[in-house]
């Protein structure tokens, strides 16, 4: 049986090794554990956990940030429409919940995934749980970008 | 042959494309952003669809549903498959093979575009 700090790490190595395989590069990411709320940016993408393990994830980051990383997936140096940076962001979270739901599985801790949602807004918004949940909070940076992921979880 | 890839992500479904063609794979694609679509689209091509590419997580029929409904149609049971998907949970594999056994693969994404040539390189050969 693990201990709660081994699923910690569990979860926070399973988050950078996706996020090293989506980007083809192996980003900075800064890892802070801490609770409480944050400052999402313009672009926020959301997707509910639910099982053994339960809580959500969130990746947001300003638009400009969020349209280069979704570039940097698709391999493409032009401009992308807003709605595939839309599109994107959401399918980034949903390959986060699966390779999360893969690992935690593994260790006892299985649970479903919501699809995807995305919200947009000009001024950013607060981000707020209900409950004590854990917190793992990552921020990833890239040459051209930088995102800010929050996993948020009850086990 | 045509290939049909089924994805509610349209980045997803340009990422695959964009995958395919670099392994020269010049195949005619078909494309569909949920299951019912992808099954109406398998149904009315089905003497010239090569293969399947499908997500699980899929609006309006879920991608296990639709390779479901493939396996109970006599003209699109032996349409070979490959599931594309973020989740890699055990009992969703197993359940994908169980759903229809012209599934021939797994991936979990994110896929890496040399993972996608092994294994389209052999279903196609």
């Amino acid at each position: 049986m693990k201990t709660r700090e081994q699923i910690k790490q569990m979860l926070v190595d399973t988050l950078m090794e996706v996020v090293t395989t989506v980007f083809s590069t192996v980003p900075t990411i800064n890892e802070k554990m801490e609770k409480g709320e944050f400052d999402a940016g313009c672009i926020f993408a959301f997707i509910g956990l639910v099982g053994n393990l339960q809580g959500n994830i969130v990746v947001s980051g300003s638009e400009k940030s969020a349209s280069a990383a979704v570039s940097k997936m698709l391999n493409c140096k032009s401009d992308i429409s807003q709605q595939d940076v839309f599109d994107g962001m959401g399918e980034f979270t949903n390959v986060l919940a699966g390779g999360l739901k893969k690992k935690a599985s593994s260790a006892g801790y299985g649970f479903n995934f919501s699809l995807p949602t995305v919200i947009y807004g000009e001024s950013g918004f607060k981000v707020v749980n209900l409950g004590k949940m854990e917190v793992i909070k990552l921020n990833v940076y890239c040459a051209d970008f930088e995102l800010n992921l929050r996993l948020s979880f009850f086990i | 042959m045509k290939i049909v890839i089924a994805d509610d992500s349209s980045v997803t479904r340009k990422i695959i494309i964009k995958m395919l063609r670099a392994s020269g794979i010049n195949n005619e694609i078909l494309k569909a952003d949920n299951g019912k679509t992808a099954m109406e689209l398998v149904e009315a091509n089905c003497k010239d669809i090569g293969l399947v590419l499908s997500d699980c997580n899929m609006p309006l029929m879920s991608g296990i549903e639709f390779i479901g409904a493939m396996a109970k149609n006599p003209q699109t049971a032996n349409i070979p498959i490959l599931i594309i998907s973020s989740d890699g949970a055990v009992e969703n594999i197993k359940q994908a093979y169980i759903v229809n056994s012209n599934v021939m693969g797994y991936l979990i994404k994110p896929v890496t575009p040399s993972q996608l040539k092994e294994k389209i390189g052999a279903l196609l050969d």
